[in-house]
């Protein structure tokens, strides 16, 4: 919004907004601490470095700049409602330049701009009444104020001094309240899956007691709309806020409206989107394949020119979606799934995960939702082998290995009793029952997830890493998230160690120095290596004209990849 | 004997033998790599002192420098603790002083700024120290 050269594409965006009957308000947003990604550097109120070393160093902003900062926002103000859209809002969160000034941890100045509450608060007062001077009084402006920053820790400001800011904000004219909540750089979880849905409620029902007279927006984490909609109801804010949601699903609103809030995929709150961010990369989202791509016709789902019956064989995410894209393109899809329920590895996830279960256990809920509603046929109990193909032969035009991966025990120690040494899927799926005390061979994310499971059951948990370091195969954003549910659970790690001997009761391991340990055990868990089921891939390659391989039965990798793949393909057979 | 906290932050022998015992995590740092820690009474005052950890061709040594601020200091990473976490830190001496640190990260009483991006410390040889101490080198977007 810095030049008029762009009026041409924020004029369509805001055309965009306003044909889908939506009002079209733009962010102006300077980011301050986080920002100068072409500049190599930041500028911020004071010099206070950085405590993510993804950003970039500060320089201290003058007087001369932090006026012409302002006027700067005024301008892009002003071209934004040249440009079509009905407001504007700038935003003090996640640790922007207002958010720079508004707290104490990064305004450190002595001049009019720092000090007390009043004085940080002085550079958004001063952009409210630049902005609406713009604007004029027609267009509304709103500003996003945290209710908690998270960043105490830093001497950052406290809640009361946040919602004195908000006050302030109010006080000087501004049309409508966004509350929010935590910094980039908070050490805290604020958005995560480990957050329960309503959690920072409680930051805006304040701000509504505070401003009875001013609209509040808020949602942070908020991802169920009939739930805000009843917390509008009950009066603790008036305005629901969306953000990931509906990255996750862009007809969420629509399919609200339209009482189909079943054929709405959730928000998992897996943080992949930010995370991409940090490495400079365009987002994408685990849940919606076509996120970032929706102009590129590869993407959409068109009607197939040649009408194909297609075999899935495994009903887990990757299955299942191309399945779904599949049929609603016009094949005939059947599933085949050797187990007795839909979801794959995703339903063992859910029930050891730590955060919230009802993220992953929403996805198989969709899941079924969209298999029924298409008719997709699904054969549970089915094991598809050589001979079950004998017997369908030329049924079908398609075939898609999307059988998942195992645990490869191969290089493991023959175990000297039957029973003690049992997989992650066994474990996952119920089938066997676990010992009080229980070593898990594998610290990635299937070894963690069950040890911190069944360590929350009380059970005597040490996993046996052979790497360096543990959750080596999370995302970077949610390893912290493992090793610090690992230190508050006290499950023992062992790396850069592995098993030699599997007895009755323990396993011997050695470590990279030749030293042997023995770790008693009822039930030993093989979590890794993870072992690609692509058996089929060369068994069937004479019988079925097009044969596919989707997800973890290619290569073992995730919830994306699998959702992914399997919907890229259902767009292309 | 030292008791008081401004006897622990001078004890260059104490802190040498914290390093000593795990010389391992700054193996692949380059000669000159260093790490600040500066009281948290000292941040605010416009000269203090500062105990450094410097790389020197063969191992981690401790020194001291004054320290002016944010914008004249030279290390890579910076940790301002309180007198109590000084302590406390000083005091875990035989024992993982760098998982205490790790812990005192994570709980907020060791503040950790870094000076450098994250490619700069990689190159320098940061990745084990990075590790140990469990910083969120990605961003936290929790
Ligand atoms: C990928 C991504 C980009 C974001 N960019 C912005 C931004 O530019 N400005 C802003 O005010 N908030 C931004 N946010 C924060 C969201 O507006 C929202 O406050 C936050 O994600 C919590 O809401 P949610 O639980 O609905 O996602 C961003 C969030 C995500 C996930
Ligand atoms: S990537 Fe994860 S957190 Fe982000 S919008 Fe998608 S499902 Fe939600």
């Amino acid at each position: 919004m810095f030049d008029d050269k762009f009026l041409p594409q924020f004029e369509q965006i805001a055309g965009y907004i306003h044909d889908g009957g939506a009002v079209a308000i733009q962010q102006i947003l300077h980011a301050g601490r986080y920002g100068g990604i072409d500049l190599g550097y930041c500028v911020q109120p004071s010099v206070v470095p950085q405590t993510l070393p993804h950003f970039r160093q500060p320089r201290e902003v003058s007087k001369e700049q932090i006026k012409a900062m302002i006027t700067q926002h005024a301008e892009a103000a002003k071209r934004a409602i040249k440009a079509g859209f009905d407001g504007t809002e700038i935003t003090s969160f996640m640790g922007y330049l207002l958010a720079n000034f508004n707290s104490k941890f990064t305004n450190r100045r002595t001049d009019e701009y720092g000090g007390s509450v009043e004085n940080r608060g002085r550079f958004m007062r001063e952009l409210i009444y630049a902005i609406k001077e713009a604007q004029g009084d027609d267009h509304p402006l709103i500003v996003r104020l945290n209710g908690a920053e998270l960043m105490d820790a830093h001497g950052g400001n406290t809640e009361d001094e946040c919602f004195e800011l908000m006050k302030m904000a109010g006080d000087a004219g501004v049309d409508m309240i966004s509350v929010t909540v935590g910094w980039q750089e908070a050490p805290e979880s604020s958005i995560g899956r480990d957050i329960p849905p309503g959690h920072w409620n409680r930051l805006a029902v304040r701000a509504k007691q505070l401003l009875p007279n001013i609209p509040i927006a808020f949602g942070v984490r908020l991802p169920n709309p009939v739930m805000a909609n009843q917390n509008i109801a009950d009066g603790e804010f008036d305005y629901w806020e969306v953000c990931r949601p509906l990255l996750a699903e862009p007809e969420l609103l629509h399919k609200a409206a339209e009482d189909r809030l079943d054929e709405a995929k959730h928000c998992l709150g897996c943080m992949n989107c930010l995370s991409r961010l940090f490495r400079d990369l365009p987002y994408l989202c685990t849940n919606n394949p076509t996120l970032g791509h929706e102009v590129e016709p590869e993407y959409h789902i068109t009607p197939a020119v040649v009408k194909k019956k297609v075999m899935i064989i495994g009903a887990g995410p990757s299955g299942i979606e191309c399945a779904i894209a599949a049929t609603k393109r016009g094949h005939d899809v059947t599933i085949y799934e050797k187990s007795n329920s839909i979801g794959g590895s995703l339903v063992g996830y859910a029930a050891y995960d730590m955060a919230n279960k009802e993220d992953l256990r929403s996805q198989i809920s969709y899941y079924k939702t969209m298999l029924d509603k298409l008719g997709i046929k699904v054969n549970l109990n089915t094991d598809v082998n050589p001979k079950l193909m004998r017997s369908i032969l030329h049924q079908y035009d398609v075939a898609v290995v999307a059988a998942g991966a195992g645990v490869d025990t191969r290089g493991l120690p023959i175990p000297e009793q039957e029973g003690v040494l049992v997989t992650a899927a066994d474990v996952a799926g119920g089938k066997v029952k676990v010992g009080q005390k229980v070593v898990v061979l594998g610290g990635g994310k299937i070894g963690l997830t069950l040890a911190e499971g069944l360590s929350q059951t009380g059970r005597e948990v040490t996993v046996v890493e052979k790497e360096k370091r543990i959750a080596g195969d999370v995302i970077p954003t949610w390893k912290w998230r493992h090793t610090s549910w690992v230190e508050q659970l006290k499950i023992k790690t062992l790396t850069l160690s592995k098993p030699i001997k599997i007895g009755a009761s323990g396993v011997t391991i050695v470590n990279e120095k030749g030293e042997e340990t023995f770790l008693q055990a009822d039930t030993v868990i093989a979590a890794s290596p993870r072992r690609p089921n692509q058996e089929l891939f060369q068994e069937f390659e004479f019988m079925v004209d097009e044969l596919h391989g989707i997800g973890d039965a290619l290569v073992p990798r995730g919830l994306l990849q699998a959702i992914h793949e399997g919907y890229r393909l259902g767009v292309r057979i | 004997m030292v008791s008081t906290a401004d006897e622990m932050f001078l004890d260059t022998e104490g802190w040498q033998a914290i390093l000593d015992r795990r010389q391992e995590i700054f193996t692949d740092m380059l000669p000159g790599a260093s790490l600040g820690i500066l009281p948290k009474k000292n941040f605010d005052s416009p000269v203090g002192t500062m105990l450094t950890w410097v790389r020197q061709a063969d191992r981690m040594e401790v020194a001291y420098q004054s320290f002016t601020g944010f914008e004249n200091t030279s290390v890579d990473l910076l940790m301002v603790v309180d007198d109590e976490t000084l302590e406390y830190l000083h005091s875990q001496a035989q024992d993982n002083a760098f998982n205490e640190m790790k812990e005192q990260i994570r709980n907020g009483n060791v503040l950790l700024y870094v000076m450098k991006t994250l490619d700069e410390l990689l190159d320098l040889g940061y990745e084990e120290l990075i590790e140990v101490l469990k910083i969120p080198v990605l961003g936290a977007c929790r």
